[in-house]
Order: C-alpha cells, then structure tokens, then sequence
C-alpha cells in the first residue's frame, strides 16, 4: 500500500472538518503509517469472488409502518445547546472560509 | 457559432407520508419551529433509525410510474459530509443500489414526442431548514441564521434524468408532466412554494466541434417554473456568450437570484467533493420482489398520457380540450364524472375549458377547491337542452355556481331567469319593437339584412335575456317578411 | 471479626436476603454507597455518580419489596440490585459524556432500550462510568477526565473501554455493570480486572440509546462477578426492541435455565491463531490448564485452526474506524455538547469544535476511517476488509460444524501498567487481537477468570455460534463451579 504523506493528512483532516496543528500532522502522519501498514495486510489475501459483509448477521425488510409518534417538546429539544435564538439551534454567520 | 445544449434535471419531492422517513415525527407543513422533533431526528447520540415502509412503497409506486426497473436487492447507504442543516454529518440516501433504474418519460411538445431517460429514482430524508435573520431572508444580506428541524427527516424522493434535455421548453415540459403525475400517483402534493417539489438542473453547453467537453454547471434554488425558465435561459445565455468570446467554462455550482433573475456562482469548492458513501450499518438491506411490486402495481391509477390518450378516443375531444381536461388528475375525474351522466362530450369540455378555467384562474384555486360539482354541470346543461335556460342566461347561471355551489334550478328560480318560450308574449315584443323603429324597418327593407341583429337584441334587452332566441328570431323574420309586401 | 460487607455479595445472594427480609434496599445501596466513599478517590471508577438518586429509588423499592412479600410474591430477580452503566450509554437526564470533552454538560433527553429495561426491573442505578473516549482504547486511559486504575493493582490498567464498568464491579463500588463490546471492551476489562464479561451475539441487545463506535460491532454487554448474575442481567437486556433495525427478532429465553446442565461430551475447540506469538507464557499456561480442567469434566478437547483471524485485526481497524468516522460527525457544536466560542463562520466552529473535543485516539480514528473511506482508497481498504470479515465469518462457520464452543485467552497479556502503550497505538490495538474476531462475526463470547499471574488476573474467552448465549453460559459456568478463584479487590482496603 502506498505511504500516507503529509498533503493526505491535511486532506482527510479537511474532510472531517479537524483543525491540527503541525504538530499532529507530524505525528499522525507517522502513526497512521504504522497503523495502515498493519492493516494493509489485507491485501494480501485473496477475496475475489468473496462478497463482502456489512453485518454479520443477515436480517433483510425491516420496517415499520407510517404512524406518528408524539413528538418531544420543544424545550427538550432545544435543551442541550448552547445557543438559541427565537426557538431555533442558532448559528454563526452561512459564510464559508 | 452552433451549440451544443444538455440538460439535465434533479428533482426532489417530500413524499406525503404521516410520519418521518426514519422516525415517529409528523410531516406536518407550518407548525411552530423545532415542535416536530425527536432524538432521532434531531441526531442526537445513540438513536438508530427505522425505515417508513410507506416510503418505499411510494418510492416503488413512482418508479414504476417512470418505466424503471425495480431494483430485487437495496439498501441505505450514507452520503457523508458536514452542513448545519445535516444533524449527524451524514444523508442517509441510496447510492449504488437504488430502488429505480433506467426509466424514462415521454414529453410531447408541438406533437413531437421526445424520450427523456430517467436515471434513477431513490429516496433519502430531507435536511433541517436553515432560515436567515436580517431584512430580507436572503443569506447574502442575513445578520445570522438559525436551524428548525422540523423538515429533517422527512421522506425525500431524488429523482434524476439522463442529460437528454436540449432546451429550455423540453425542461419546462419535463417538469409539469413530471409533477402531474406525481400528483396523480398522490404521493406528494408538490406544492412548490413549500418547498416540496424542488428543482437543481445540470447545464452544459459546447461548441458542437468540442465533443470532448466535459463541463456543466450547478444550477440550484428554482423553486417555480418561471425560475426554471429564467434561470436556464440566463446560464444557457451566459454560457454561450463566454464560449464565443473563446473563454472556457468551468465546472461550478451557481444560483438562480430570484430579484435580478440571474444567476450567480454559489461557491467554489475548497475540496473536491468526497462523499465516502458505505452501506448504513444502522439498517438492513431490503428485499423488493415480484409480489411486493404487483402490490404496489395495483395501486398506481391510469397515468396523464394514458388518460389523455383514452379521453381522446373515447370521447372524441380535439387536443387542445383534452390537454386542459387531463392536467390534472381532478380535472379529469371531474369530466369522466359529467361524461357518466351526461351524453354529449364536447359540451362538457366546452364549459370546462371556458367559464370554469377562467373562474379558477380568477380565484387562483384548483378544481377540486371550487363549488362546482359535476352534478351541478350536468344539471345545467340538461335545463339547456330543454330550452329551460339560454345559453347566455346559462353563463350568469354557471357564475352564481361557481360562487354558492347551489344547483342551477334553485338559482334560475331564484332569479326568474326561465326562458320565455311563449309565442303570443314574444310576438307582442316584436311588434313593440317594430313599431318603435321605422328607420331601421326601412333599413331592412331595403336589403340590409343585418340589422335584424338589432332587433333581436332589443328583443332580448326587453326580456332581460330570458326570450327563447330560436323564437324570437323565427317571428321576427315572419313579421319582416310580411311587412316587405 | 468484621461482619461480612454487603457489596461483596453477589446478585443472586442479595436477591435471597432481600427475600427473607433479613436486609432492605436501603441496607444494599447504602454499603455500596460507603464502599464508593471509600475506594472511588483511588480507583476512580465513575465519572458521574447518582448516590442520592440510587439512595431515593431504593426506599421506593423496598416499599414494592414490602407489598410483595406481603402479598406471598417472590421478590423478582434483580431488583433493587446496584447496577453502574458505562457512560456511552443514553440515561435520560443523567450526565452522558462518552469520555469525552466534546459531551461535556450533554444530558440526554431520552433512555437508552436497555436502561427501560433496568428500570422496568427495578435495578438500581449507581451512576455513569469512566471508559476511553468514544469506546476507542483498551486501558481508559484515553478517558477525557481522567485515568481508571485497576484494583488489583493501582498503578496498572483496568484495560477498556469498558474500565471503569469492570473496576467498579471488581472492588464493590456495584454489584453489576453495562459495559459495551465494539472489539473487546467488555471481555478484555473483565479479564484484566477479574471478573465475569459477556458480549452477547450482535443483534441480541438493543443498541438503541448506545452513543455508537462502530454500528455494525456494537453489543452492550454485562460485567459482573460471576455467570450466574451475568446470566440475570442478560435476561434483563436481552431482546427485540422495534427501534433498533438490527434487533433480532427471537423469543426471550431464560439464560440461568443454562446453569442446571453439565457440559458432558461438550467439544471444545481450543483457537490455535490465538494462541501464538504475543501470548505471554503465564497466559498460555492457564488457558491449557483450562482445557485439562473442561476435560476433566467430560469435555472433549482440541486445538483448532481459523486461518483468517491472522487478518481479523487488520480488517477491524479499517472497519471500526472507517464506521466511526462517520458516526462522529454528528458532534458540531450545534444541538448538544462543546461549542467553540468567538467563531465567525460555521466550518470555523467545526474544526475548533471537533478539534478540542476529542481526543487524540479520537482524532486519529476519525482521520484513519475518512481515509481508508476516501476516493481511490474505498475499494482496497474498506470493501476488501468487509471481504475479509466474509472469510472469518465462514471460518468461524466451518469449525461450528465440528466443535459446540471454542476457547482462547481474553487478553494476550495481564494488565499493563498505565502510561506503558499509550504512546505506541499499534501495540495498544494488539491488545484486543483475541477479542476482535468475534465482533467481525457477531458471534457471542464471554470472558471468565482463569488464572492469577504475579498478583493480575487472566482471563478465558468461550464463544459459541450466534444466538447460542445458553450454551455459553453453561460452558462458562461448569468451569467457574470448578474452579478456585478469589476476586482479592473485594477484599482490599484501599485507606489506611
Ligand atoms: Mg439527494
Ligand atoms: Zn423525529
């Protein structure tokens, strides 16, 4: 597998929305190396023609049916944030960086 | 220059289920912000969701409408990326397995039948709604914003067409024959003002030479078929103006300003997109097979151009009528209804496509909200053919239903308005006229046969419209006629 | 001589007392409340305790006890018995954190399914206990708070995540706990602090409410001192439950229905990948002696090859990172939990948000499972591990046809010392080798004592197919009858 560098750290931090310092970037690009040579060996092994599994038990059609269930209040809905303005989840200002 | 012009058309419906795509709450349209929540779809951690069966099945309903293929094995998949409107970072949509493939929808425009592939159809939940504080709502002018969860969750169709699409009309035709008959499949009520039936587009144009371009743009937020008209005309305008000045386009994703009617580059993306989209680990993968589909088959009414196409035949209208009658599921029922009992066709559609379009357009309502019913209709039309109204007392007869939704007899009686078909009563009008207008009787004689127009209204001026005209103008011309010798 | 300490007694002792009214409620919760005084400050086991709240329902239940018994009923099991919950599962109004900074404050506005289940049997709950930040870690040292330390021996690990669930049981803070088993982190605590853990078969326990590592390998799991209350909490928890899609749909049994068979003729298959390199020799040693004591009670016993386990550690740190990604994303600052003030823009409040709530381990979970997700990389990491999890699945399969249980060691190793791994990730990630393969094929497993290596315990892991909890309880519980352990923490006073 290939090395993960420094320009793929900072990618994938994006992607998860992470701010890291250079500090961490260096060390994660070590760590994540040492880690993703390990789990690399995977592709060692030969899977062709193997399905892959999402869950390990195999349940299919499950539903249920379209019927409305009280809802919670407004005030618990509301309870754990830490701002609110006018009954909505308040945030900062739609720009974007 | 010669262009080459490929649309393509996103289009996401609220599915008019009771419940949420994954949870208990309502759907309900206008209720105070953030009343419609729970821990699930709020995102809160640690709540699983669980799959409206209805969902599918409407989702199954429309994409057998769209000529798709049903797919046997489908799943959830998550569609990964960070927006305030998204409550766990993550749409729970459907990726590479979704329930419809490979339909299509035939649009006709000038009688020119022309196929419009259908990609895919699948479903996903609806996000948040952001709203933004400030004068005027928009988010360029917003001094802040704020999140109502109220329409997170609920059930979202995606239905998505090949780029077949050539030109402006073609999408617009798209579009309503699209929406028509998802309103006659009633899955949705696609009211676009609620944000319920919503358009992005995918605008390419290239030099016809340029066959190796791969350049389209994002077009999003138009929410009205004028918005899709002009925001299409505008980008297909723009972008042939750039690619004449020798300039290149590049791959963005604008927005239609509905205050300049333009459009306008929404943003560019720091990062290309990456959705990692994986199968939902919180759900299973479902199962859809031949019994399930017939079941929903069963439920799918005979579709706009197959009715249209019926009520033609069957009922020997012109094309212009049968289009009015069938651009709506309710219109139509509302002549097969007459039709039943009613034997002449055509008079039906005369009425429906005169006085009761203009009334509705008037008050802006469809046909089922108004107060005709088709007994009502057929009411009428009956006391016509008996010669118990005219058909211009009938026009004023049709305004009082429209208004009160009463049956014309009591209103005819109400007002006096029965024909007047006795002869002596008429005859003693005509002379009145006659003798009261020698010039004109002169006119008459003398060859200018028109005029007798005058005298028949006059006739009727006196009646107040109520004289049988078939009458009047039989008499009226005996009595002229004798007058000559 | 000191009179014998409630806390020490087990669920089923308690629940005998509780019925002969020779002890109340309050009589349990109150000595479990004077132990936690006592031993909390050193083993810091809980992050959030509900003293006066347990000490409210326990005058309540001895009431319901009173009308009872009055009435000719048996006092049901469990009830009023002190259970602590891991802290990632949901309690309506009671602090939630995970371990993490980024739920700082979070109460959460709903019960997890399991927790309705405990109230509805009355159990008692003690309060929220410390676990590696979002389940990741095997030592709770990744805890946002602060370290648990085994009590055994204090400065060692009480390994995780699920640590401060199995020190709390292992010194009498509680009788019982919750822990949840994502790779391990029910059985390998357990193991490394003596005492009983089970990760039910994936699908058995709801995972509703259970603030999610890896969906698709969450079990909640109970830990307690010996089979026969793990066998009454699992009757307690175990279940359909309509919100959980991935709930599997099967008739409640009673587990300590289990506890009146023998094991005669049983065959047992000892796990020979699990066995190898990494496995400290005093390890081995109890886990032959185990086998030599199964055959003594007319078991048949033999070692057994799964060649895929050799790639279940490298599948599963693709998988659980890749699923946890993605489950943490939720985590922005807007409807619950940590958000980072003086931002101007949202994708600023994310990144400051997310960047000082989570942890180290966290962050480079998160930033391994986007990766191993990512454009280009997807097929080779993600698909192929879920490919890989296919193959462990049929090798688990193939050896069922022959063997009723299998058996490994728990843990490669006794508990280390604290600070020992926490620098080194993929020698950290080792620590859960023997317990992983069982979380890729949503087989059961449980984790009992086995032995005793320079004053730490070890542990044995039994598994038995899917849904065969009954099996593994009876397994497990012929060799605690058999075997001569003493649970020291129980015992030690940790003050002078
Ligand atoms: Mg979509
Ligand atoms: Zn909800």
């Amino acid at each position: 597998m290939e090395k993960i560098s420094i320009e793929d750290v900072k990618h994938v931090a994006k992607l998860a929305e992470l701010d890291l310092t250079e500090e961490e970037i260096n060390k994660f690009v070590d760590q994540l190396n040492i880690v993703l040579e390990h789990a690399g060996k995977i592709s060692e092994i030969d899977t062709s023609g193997v399905e892959p599994t999402s869950h390990a038990i195999d349940f299919k059609n499950v539903f249920r049916d379209d019927i409305v269930k009280k809802s919670v209040n407004k005030e618990d809905a509301l309870s754990n944030s830490q701002k609110i303005v006018q009954d909505l989840f308040e945030l900062p200002l739609m720009i974007e960086e | 220059m010669d262009f080459e012009i490929k649309i393509g058309l996103e289009t996401h419906v609220e599915l008019l289920t009771d419940s949420k795509m994954f949870c208990g709450c309502s759907t309900k349209f206008g209720s105070p912000p953030n009343t419609q929540t729970c821990p699930i779809c709020l995102g809160h951690p640690g709540t699983l969701p669980v799959i409206n069966k209805k969902a599918i099945n409407y989702t199954i309903k429309v994409a057998l409408a769209l000529n798709c293929k049903i797919a046997n094995f489908t799943q959830f998949h998550r569609k990964n990326y960070f927006y305030p409107d998204l409550p766990k970072g993550y749409q729970i949509s459907q990726y590479d397995l979704p329930v419809g493939l490979n339909g299509y929808l035939d649009i006709e425009l000038d009688g020119n039948k022309k196929r419009i592939r259908i990609s895919r159809v699948h479903i996903e939940e609806d996000t948040a709604k952001l709203i933004h504080f400030g004068k005027t709502g928009r988010i360029s002018e917003a001094v802040g914003s704020g999140l109502d969860f109220n329409r997170s969750g609920i059930p979202l169709l995606e239905i998505v067409s090949a780029p077949d699409i050539e030109n402006v009309e073609q999408a617009k035709a798209y579009v309503v024959l699209l929406k028509r008959i998802l309103e006659y499949l009633e899955i949705s009520d696609c009211n676009m003002e609620e944000g319920k039936f919503r358009i992005d587009t995918n605008i390419s144009v290239r030099k016809k030479e340029d066959i190796y371009s791969k350049v389209r743009t994002e077009l999003k937020n138009l929410n009205s078929f004028r918005f899709l008209e002009k925001g299409l005309s505008y980008e297909i305008k723009r972008q042939k103006e750039i690619l004449s000045k020798g300039q290149k386009l590049y791959m963005e994703t604008r927005h239609f300003d509905s205050e300049t009617m333009t459009t306008k580059p929404m943003r560019v993306k720091e990062v290309a997109e990456d959705y990692r989209y994986f199968p939902e680990p919180d759900l299973v993968p479902m199962i859809i097979d031949k019994k399930w589909v017939e079941e929903i088959k069963k439920t799918i009414p005979e579709l706009p151009y197959r009715r249209a196409k019926r009520i033609k035949e069957q009922y020997n209208l012109p094309n212009n009528d049968v289009q009015i009658i069938t651009s709506t599921k309710e219109m139509a029922d509302f002549f097969e209804f007459c039709a039943k009992t009613y034997p002449y066709p055509k008079k039906i559609s005369n009425w429906i496509t005169g006085d009761m379009l203009y009334y509705l357009n008037q008050e802006q309502i469809q046909i089922e909200e108004c107060k005709i019913k088709p007994q009502n209709l057929v009411e009428m039309l009956r006391m016509i053919d008996k010669g118990l109204i005219s058909g211009k007392i009938a026009k004023s007869v049709f305004k009082d239903m429209f208004k009160t939704g009463e049956m014309p007899e009591t209103i005819v009686r109400r007002k006096g308005l029965e024909q007047i078909s006795d002869v002596e009563k008429i005859s003693n009008i005509i002379d009145e006229v006659i003798n009261g207008n020698p010039d004109v009787v002169k006119q008459y004689l003398s060859g200018k046969e028109q005029v007798l127009a005058f005298f028949i209204g006059q006739v009727m001026k006196k009646t107040k419209g109520k004289a049988n005209p078939r009458i009047v103008n039989d008499i009226l011309k005996k009595k002229l006629k004798r007058m000559s010798f | 001589m000191e009179k014998e300490r409630l806390f020490r007694l087990s669920a089923k002792k308690l629940t005998e007392l509780l019925s002969k009214r020779e002890i109340s409620n309050l009589d349990i919760v109150n000595d479990v409340v004077e132990r936690t005084q006592e031993v909390e400050p050193i083993v810091k086991s809980y992050i959030t305790t509900n003293m006066h709240g347990a000490i409210a329902s326990a005058k309540k239940i001895d009431k319901l006890i009173y009308k009872s018994i009055f009435k000719g009923n048996k006092v049901e099991p469990l009830m009023g018995i002190p259970i602590a919950i891991k802290d990632n599962i949901s309690t309506e109004g009671m602090h939630t954190t995970c371990g993490s900074k980024i739920l700082a404050g979070y109460r959460p506005i709903y019960n997890a399914t399991v927790i309705k289940n405990l109230k509805n049997s009355k159990i008692v709950i003690m309060g929220k206990t410390n676990m590696d930040e979002f389940a990741m870690g095997s030592s709770t040292e990744n805890s946002s708070f602060w370290s648990t330390h085994n009590p055994w021996n204090l400065s060692n690990v009480p390994g995780g995540s699920s640590g401060g669930s199995a020190a709390a049981v292992a010194v009498g803070e509680v009788i019982l706990a919750l822990g949840s088993d994502t790779g391990g982190s029910v059985r390998q605590p357990a193991s490394l602090c003596g005492v009983v853990g089970l990760k039910p078969t994936y699908g058995l326990v709801s995972r509703y409410g259970l603030i999610a590592f890896a969906s698709s390998l969450d079990q909640i799991g109970p830990i307690t001192r010996n089979v026969e209350d793990c066998a009454l909490l699992l009757n307690v928890i175990a279940g359909h439950d309509p919100l959980d899609s991935t709930s599997v749909l099967k008739e409640k049994e009673d587990y300590t229905e289990y506890l009146k068979q023998n094991i005669n003729g049983l065959k047992i298959g000892l796990i020979k990948e699990l066995m190898g390199k990494g496995i400290s020799n005093s390890v081995k040693d109890s886990v032959y002696k185990a086998m030599d004591l199964f055959s003594s009670l007319g078991a048949f016993c033999e070692e057994v090859s799964l060649p895929s386990l050799k790639f279940a550690l490298s599948a599963y740190y693709i998988i659980a990172p890749a699923e946890a990604s993605s489950n943490l994303a939720r985590y922005d600052g807007i409807r619950y939990g940590l958000r980072a003030k003086r931002v101007k823009s949202f994708r600023s409040m994310y990144r400051k948000t997310r960047s000082k709530g989570f942890g180290d381990e966290v962050k480079r979970r998160i930033m391994l499972g986007t990766y191993a997700l990512s454009r280009g990389y997807y097929e080779a990491y993600y698909l192929q591990a879920q490919k890989v999890r296919t193959l462990i699945i049929n090798d688990y399969k193939r050896v069922f046809r022959n063997f009723d249980v299998l058996i490994s060691p728990t843990t490669p190793t006794v508990a280390f010392k604290i600070g020992e791994r926490s620098e080194d990730p993929l020698t950290m990630y080792l620590s859960d080798a023997c317990t992983i393969p069982v979380n890729l094929a949503g087989i059961p497993a449980i984790s009992i004592p086995c032995g005793v290596d320079n004053g730490l315990p070890i542990g044995l892991q039994i598994m038995t197919p899917h849904f065969k909890e009954g099996l593994l309880i009876k397994t497990a519980y012929n060799f605690e009858k058999n075997f001569s352990f003493k649970l020291k923490p129980l015992y030690k006073k940790y003050r002078e």
